[in-house]
């Protein structure tokens, strides 16, 4: 029956777009991952711009914030001295 | 290196994109554009599993930022809009985008229940998730800046709204003539 077969070849074509959908999204992802590492805003050459994007009208609690390779050391009021900041970039 | 703040982004950009897909595959179907090799069926098929996979994504996206450490952000204050501490509007829209796409794919198993004209008038409301997933992406997205994803809002843009003018043109363009 022709028409049985372009219903079949239809839900062939489904099938298979909607495999390769699934494929590129999961490739994408992995990608994306990729990107997102290479421009986080600790380690990407643009940081300054993306550090404070990224924290913008984040207020921390805690004694020192971390971003990627680069830390902050919170200033110790009992040492008196001025606080230490220790950049790296990877 | 905190990689849920990768996969919250990356799972965002993903998902975005999706959506875009399916936004698209539903304008296509409701413009009744019948490619030879593509029954309606088929079409149906592929923007759904979009849409279902783009949801996945989504889940992925909030979760990956309730765990996230770099952005604290709790589950609560994903949940509810404006309730983030982080740019709380473009969040908002964020949240807002995601329920109105739980509420999408509700309305689309409740189909045969609500009746056709009533699932419809639901269906539109996918319009409203892509244009809030659009905003929350330029407004809170920490990669908003970056060239390939200006290229790539861009392009969905570009493309939807190309899709939009052809669906707007084929319901007002007159019926062919009959001799």
């Amino acid at each position: 029956m022709p028409n049985d077969s372009r219903i079949e070849a239809g839900r062939r074509r489904a099938n298979a777009s909607k495999r390769a959908l699934a494929l590129v999204a999961a490739g994408g992802f992995v990608a994306m991952l990729g990107v997102a590492r290479h421009t986080h805003p600790g380690t990407a050459s643009s940081g300054a711009t993306g550090t404070s994007r990224a924290l913008a009208g984040v207020s921390s609690t805690q004694g020192s914030l971390s971003l990627g390779g680069g830390t902050l050391a919170s200033p110790s009021p009992s040492s008196g001295t001025p606080s230490q900041v220790q950049t790296s970039t990877s | 290196m905190s990689y849920d703040w990768y996969a919250a982004r990356a799972s965002g950009v993903v998902a975005y994109a999706l959506i875009t897909v399916s936004v698209l595959l539903g304008l296509l179907l409701s413009g009744r554009a019948r490619p030879k090799r593509w029954p309606a069926f088929a079409v149906t098929d592929v923007h759904r599993f979009a849409g279902i996979l783009a949801g996945v994504f989504v889940g992925v996206h909030v979760l990956t930022l309730a765990l996230d450490s770099v952005v604290p952000i709790s589950l609560p204050q994903l949940l509810v809009p404006g309730a983030s501490h982080y740019r709380p509007f473009w969040v908002g829209l964020g949240t807002v985008a995601g329920e109105l796409l739980v509420a999408v794919a509700v309305t689309t198993r409740l189909k045969k229940r609500l009746g056709f004209a009533r699932w419809k008038r639901w269906h539109y409301l996918s319009f409203a998730v892509w244009l809030a997933a659009t905003a929350h992406g330029i407004g809170a997205g920490t990669d908003a800046n970056e060239q390939w994803l200006r290229l790539l809002y861009v392009c969905a843009v570009g493309s939807v709204a190309g899709a939009i003018a052809w669906r707007v043109g084929r319901t007002a363009a007159p019926a062919p003539a009959r001799s």
